[in-house]
């Protein structure tokens, strides 16, 4: 018999952990003041002055004017305050960028969850359905799916339910139906990896004994399962974030994303291209801002696998 | 910790020095010297083209390359008249003014080398209106030849108006007198083709097979057609006019408009006439490139629509509404904004029309006289329910001038609400009953011929449920008169005066604010000699020749 | 593995099976008229009526796919809205061109990407490695589309140094498979440099360097070989994303792709167009999940 052991250290909390690692951290510095700019903006900036026109924000010749006192980052081809714009813009992002996600992870745990736990014929048609939209890349679905809605927005004007205002201002401004075209190409990784997690846990010991102790299936999928699969489904919630606001970006530029006058950064890229040559800003701003937003996005993502998942492995 | 994650910020603050370095305004490179084609004629297109058959190419693009491979009856001169070109001279007309007779030249060879005879035209027009050949150009003619109708509608089995009583005589009988005909006669859609060329397919594929390997009876000859990369055409040693200075026409496709303009100001490309704006202002002000600018104002119009069957521009009181926009709308500015690629409209027609002069001196910008117009009509506005106003966003610049028209309604105290969709979204909404109240939209010329602006927009034929080209659904008794009377009469100058008084009642009534016509704006290399622009072709390749700049 | 390869195989009809239903649907339940875009804005309705008859638009939707699906069997999908090509001929003569930038680009991946991965597992925790590590973060946030055309702007039209666009001879092909390369190749630099991280710490490369082989031929020869099993597996899974890279990049650059030609037929509602480029989409991707598969179970030597 041994003597008594010292008492054992106290394990470090998890979110002391997360934040001592450096991707973390400076991903959450990034993605922190990508939501504060966001929320504030429009305590300091009125919206109409991101999208109406400014015949005082063009020079003589009807250009947009370089960085100045007044126009801090210049203004575009319309005259509008970039800088105004680009913080705008954060909003649109942020708001697409996330509640996609939520979507996405929304529909993916639940096909992952019900997909991974019930063999037979469940898997087999939750998975074909994956597999089938797996199979079309992301870009090319989200592209016919968004030139159809931009095509059914007019056609919606006479529609009954049109009248309804939650259609009326959601549909009509493009952002809700951008988020749900996102959403909807989104959802198939998370179902793959939630699945897989699912596969190797069910056969542990705690799963044969909340069975044993009589927890309908559905109690076991939602509250003994999904706990343990929550780690791999933040990460992937943040990659994920990085991946639609991408994508609204992409989205934006090829001209199905929210309709203008809405600042969307992909969106004043396609816009300002043709003005390279005598008002860089135009394209690289908003550049910059794409690229701070999906960086923040990403080193989260992968700091927090480092931190939660360290013994991850690729393929499921 | 700050050390860690210092590197981040290292990263950030990188992107921001480029960014600073960035917001430098670059220079101009001067014209190319260097990097020309002896003999050969570089364009660039955004789109490939969608077929080489003439009785289905319609975009205004591939007109100027559809005349140098198939050459209808008839041509323009330098300027809007008619001449002829495969024809021998202008044709008879006959006593009713229904037929009209072609005699053609002897000797007109098609690039196979048979000689065009009458019979091919007979052959092509009636191909042109077979409903399996799927042509829009049918639209020109159905209406026009007589027994169109039924040969399309499948109820005849041939077009009864189109004869061809010898091998060099065409007679053509029409459903009523219509001077507009012989413009019809130089459009592309009516150029001949060899039965032999087309029919030599098997029937399923008969006109794809045509589309991508046309023979034709013009100066140049289609080498090769990589789809969605290049075209190149080239010179028929065996044409049987004069031959053109140009060897080979090199069409690259898939070009955006900025791409475009990067690949000519690197000398890869020999002409363009699709310059960005901030281009346009640049190199407009640069010595080094101004003598190698070529403008011409161009019988297209904007016009902003205002659908006289939805409110505000219905009722009794809906005229002064109308005429009340018309004021309110400051031209000059619109123009300047646009960086000086328009002109200013005053009619609903365009100015460049052989024999047309309107004698009405349009609206002028006044806001004091739109408020008390609107007043009077007691219209009040209600900002929950702006007008809207749709556009395609296609529209060159449209944008732009919807936001100046949007501040100029504001300052007469009309809120307006912009809805900019895509054009194949926003043709068939505008073109629908009861649907837009009000539209920015343009039209360009078929030929340069007053009707073919207000018998297209104006009158109460071309109203339709849901395809109208009138997108004001106006509909005015005294106006179709007037375009009626012009439509039947076959006195040159009496037409004109009848489609004048149609476009003073028009203008009156004012269905429509004509905003500006559209002025071509082309840009050549030095080494190009000979380039002018037409007023119906817009440049023509035959007049085109390379030489050490 | 015959087997295997047969069950695949027939799990990839079904998947293939329903990517045409899907799209079917997607693309018949516009509202909007394919035929504006065949009959073009100055047609009137008589004409345009007669177009849609010939297009067999007038018939009901399940005839519509039946027809469809009969066509595919024989390997003809229908013609183009726009042009009247054969949509199977337009993709066969665009494949090349969209062949040649994926090979470039994943070139790229693997020049830039394996190398990095590879030095930054050996100088781990140096300056080198975090540089790296800041460096690829960035790479992988960068959008596509923005890349290209800054690329283009200086390299091509302010330096003159490369083609501004088209696919003309070979050089045209660098600025667009950089472009394309970039983002992929910080990825790949992630994942050589975890995977190889973990092959290090194997006591068979301790002992490798104990029976005294040089540096060199430890890395390369022995860890790499390990290393590089899951880079090959999501190689295969990648192929989705980088068709979207494509779909930028060839519109940018005006490459005779397959992408331009999909962003295209979306944006002229060219619905057959559609058709045929998301099903030779999705039959690439399933394809080269099939070969993955077959390759992993190759290379992989605990699966032998």
């Amino acid at each position: 018999m041994q003597a008594a052991d010292p008492a054992p250290p106290k394990p470090t909390p998890l979110w002391r952990k997360a934040f001592a690692n450096r991707l973390v951290l400076s991903g959450s510095v990034l993605v922190g003041l990508l939501v504060l700019l966001a929320l504030t903006t429009p305590l300091f900036f009125r919206y109409d002055r991101a999208v109406n026109q400014y015949s005082d924000g063009l020079d003589a010749d009807g250009m947009p004017v370089p960085p100045s006192r007044q126009f801090p980052l210049g203004t575009d081809s319309l005259g509008r305050d970039v800088l105004i714009r680009v913080l705008y813009g954060s909003r649109i992002s942020l708001t697409v960028g996330v509640f996609a996600m939520l979507a996405a992870v929304a529909v993916g745990v639940v096909v992952g969850l019900y997909a991974g736990y019930y063999p037979g014929w469940v898997d087999v048609v939750l998975m074909r359905l994956t597999d089938v939209m797996m199979a079309i890349p992301a870009l090319l679905l989200a592209l016919a799916l968004a030139g159809l809605i931009q095509v059914g927005r007019s056609v919606s004007l006479t529609a009954p339910w049109s009248a309804h205002p939650f259609f009326e201002y959601r549909l009509q401004r493009g952002l809700f139906s951008i988020l749900l075209v996102i959403g909807v190409v989104s959802w198939t990784g998370i179902a793959r990896v939630v699945r897989g997690q699912v596969l190797a846990l069910k056969e542990r010991a705690f799963v044969e004994a909340a069975r044993a102790i009589g927890c309908s299936d559905t109690r076991i999928l939602w509250l003994h399962l999904l706990p343990n699969v929550l780690p791999a489904i933040i990460v992937l919630a943040a990659m994920s974030t990085a991946g639609t606001i991408g994508l609204e970006a992409g989205l934006g530029f090829l001209g199905v994303g929210i309709p203008p006058p809405a600042p969307s950064w992909g969106t004043m890229i396609a816009d300002g291209q043709a003005y390279l040559t005598v008002a860089p800003w135009l394209v690289l701003t908003p550049g910059v801002a794409i690229v701070s937003a999906v960086l923040g996005f990403s080193l989260l993502g992968q700091g927090l696998q480092d931190v939660l998942d360290p013994y991850h492995k690729r393929r499921a | 910790m700050p050390r860690r994650c210092a590197f981040a910020w290292m990263g950030m603050a990188l992107a921001v020095c480029a960014l600073a370095a960035g917001c430098q305004p670059g220079v101009s490179a001067p014209p190319p010297t260097t990097g020309w084609v002896a003999g050969t004629l570089r364009l660039g297109q955004r789109a490939d083209f969608r077929s080489l058959d003439p009785a289905i190419a319609n975009d205004t693009a591939l007109v100027p390359i559809m005349r140098m491979i198939f050459q209808p009856l008839l041509d323009y001169d330098d300027g809007v008249h008619l001449v002829p070109l495969v024809a021998e001279a202008m044709p008879a007309l006959s006593a009713n003014g229904k037929t009209y007779t072609f005699h053609l030249k002897k000797g007109v060879r098609f690039s196979n080398g048979r000689e065009v005879t009458a019979d091919d035209f007979v052959y092509s027009w009636t191909r042109l209106l077979n409903p399996k050949t799927k042509s829009a150009g049918a639209s020109y003619v159905v209406d026009k030849i007589a027994g169109a109708h039924d040969f399309a509608d499948g109820k005849a089995d041939r077009v009864v108006g189109l004869n061809a009583p010898d091998r060099y005589t065409l007679e053509v009988e029409l459903v009523q007198p219509d001077l507009t005909f012989l413009y019809v006669a130089a459009m592309t859609f009516l150029a001949p083709v060899p039965r032999e060329a087309v029919e030599k397919y098997p029937e399923a594929d008969r006109n794809e097979e045509f589309a991508v390997h046309p023979v034709g009876n013009g100066p140049f000859v289609l080498k090769e057609w990589r789809r969605n990369l290049r075209m190149r055409l080239e010179r028929d040693p065996h044409y049987w006019g004069k031959p053109p200075a140009l060897e080979a026409i090199e069409v690259k496709f898939g070009l955006e408009d900025i791409t475009k303009q990067m690949m000519f100001e690197r000398g890869e490309l020999d002409l363009t006439e699709t310059i960005p704006a901030p281009d346009y202002v640049r190199l407009k002000n640069d010595p080094r490139w101004q003598s190698y600018f070529v403008r011409m104002v161009f019988n297209g119009e904007y016009y902003l629509n205002l659908n006289c069957e939805m409110p505000p521009f219905d009722g009794p009181n809906g005229k002064k509404v109308r005429q009340a926009f018309n004021c309110a709308i400051d031209k000059d500015r619109l123009v300047r904004l646009s960086n000086g690629r328009y002109t200013p409209a005053v009619g609903v027609v365009p100015p460049n029309m052989p024999g047309y002069h309107f004698p009405g001196k349009g609206y002028s910008y006044d806001p004091e006289k739109s408020k008390e117009l609107l007043a009077e009509a007691g219209y009040v506005d209600d900002p929950e329910h702006p007008v809207v106003l749709w556009l395609g966003n296609e529209t060159g610049g449209g944008e732009r001038m919807a936001e100046v028209v949007k501040q100029d309604l504001a300052a007469i105290g009309v809120t307006v609400e912009l809805n900019p969709v895509t054009y194949d979204v926003f043709l068939p909404a505008a073109g629908k009953r009861k649907t837009v109240a009000c539209s920015l939209s343009g039209w360009f010329q078929d030929y340069p011929d007053p009707s073919d602006f207000l018998d297209v927009l104006f009158s109460t034929k071309a109203i339709s449920d849901s395809e109208s080209n009138n997108m004001a659904f106006y509909s005015s008794e005294e106006a179709d008169k007037w375009m009626d009377a012009g439509d039947k009469e076959t006195d040159p100058a009496k037409r004109m005066r009848d489609y004048e008084r149609a476009e003073g009642v028009v203008m009156d009534d004012a269905p429509v604010v004509p905003l500006v016509d559209a002025v071509e704006i082309w840009l050549h290399q030095s080494w190009v000699k000979g380039h002018r622009l037409h007023p119906v072709w817009l440049v023509r390749y035959e007049e085109l020749s390379i030489s050490p700049p | 593995m015959t087997r295997r390869i047969l069950s695949r195989l027939l799990q990839s009809a079904v998947t293939l099976l329903g990517v045409s239903v899907l799209v079917f649907f997607i693309t018949h339940a516009i509202p909007a008229d394919p035929v504006a875009a065949v009959a073009g804005p100055k047609a009137d309705p008589e004409t345009r009526e007669r177009i849609r008859k010939e297009l067999g638009l007038s018939d009901p939707l399940w005839e519509q796919y039946g027809r469809y699906l009969w066509g595919v069997v024989r390997g003809d999908l229908g013609k183009s809205f726009v042009t009247g090509e054969r949509v199977t001929d337009a993709i066969l003569i665009r494949f090349p061109s969209t062949l040649f930038l994926s090979i470039g680009g994943v070139a790229i991946w693997l020049i830039v990407g394996v190398p990095l991965g590879v030095l930054t597992a050996k100088y781990r925790d140096r300056p080198v490695d975090r540089i790296t590590l800041v460096l690829a973060m960035i790479a992988i946030s960068l959008p596509t589309f923005w890349l290209g055309r800054l690329l283009q702007f200086q390299f091509a039209y302010r330096d003159g140094l490369l083609p501004v666009a088209g696919f003309y001879n070979w050089q045209c092909l660098i600025l667009p498979s950089v472009t394309l390369g970039v983002v992929g190749a910080g990825f790949y630099a992630r994942l050589v440099h975890s995977s190889m991280v973990e092959v290090l710490n194997q006591d068979y490369i301790r002992a490798a360097r104990a029976r005294g082989l040089s540096e060199p031929v430890v890395l390369f020869k022995h860890a790499l070989r390990n290393a590089v099993i899951p880079v090959i597996t999501v190689l295969g899974l990648d192929i989705a994303g980088l068709l979207a890279g494509v779909v930028f990049t060839e519109s940018i650059f005006a490459l005779p792709g397959l992408g331009a030609l999909a962003l295209q037929a979306v944006l002229s509602m060219d619905v057959p167009m559609i058709m045929g480029t998301v099903l030779f989409a999705a039959v690439l991707v399933v394809g080269a999940n099939i070969l993955v598969d077959v390759v992993y179970r190759l290379v992989d030597p605990r699966i032998q």
